[in-house]
């Protein structure tokens, strides 16, 4: 099983909580059941955090 | 998709909110659901991330308290 690194870990830990929190969903919550029921909010939030979690990782060269 | 009810502001969160868990997700290389079920193989260092991911949620719990709190519309 795949080890994490303490200072991505808690960067990444941190950023998820609160945008998870404040954006009222994560991968799950908007990306399966808010685009599934359809939630414009859903749609908004996923096209966010897509992109931009795939650029962090093509920019840190994966976790 | 209705949007009467939908302002931009709420919109706007939504979208702000998504990319500050995009740049945690891409860092760290999961998600709150993986890391969750990831206990039952326990990999090195992930209760860093699950307190630093409780502790940032908690955080976000105050600023949702202190910020007007607009009808949620999920």
């Amino acid at each position: 099983m795949q080890a994490f690194s303490p200072i991505p870990a808690t960067i990444g830990g941190l950023l998820t909580g609160f945008g998870t929190r404040i954006g009222n969903g994560c991968t799950s919550g908007h990306g399966v059941c808010g685009l599934a029921r359809p939630s414009t909010r859903a749609l908004v939030a996923v096209a966010v955090f897509f992109p931009v979690a795939m650029a962090v990782v093509a920019i840190s060269g994966g976790a | 998709m209705s949007t009467d009810r939908q302002s931009f502001a709420y919109l706007a969160t939504a979208a702000v909110a998504g990319g500050l868990f995009g740049i945690g997700w891409g860092l760290a290389g999961i998600c709150p659901g993986p890391a969750i079920s990831l206990i039952a193989f326990m990999p090195q260092n992930l209760l860093v991330f699950l307190v630093a991911m409780f502790a940032g949620s908690f955080a976000g719990g105050f600023v949702l308290k202190w910020t007007a709190r607009r009808p949620a519309i999920a």
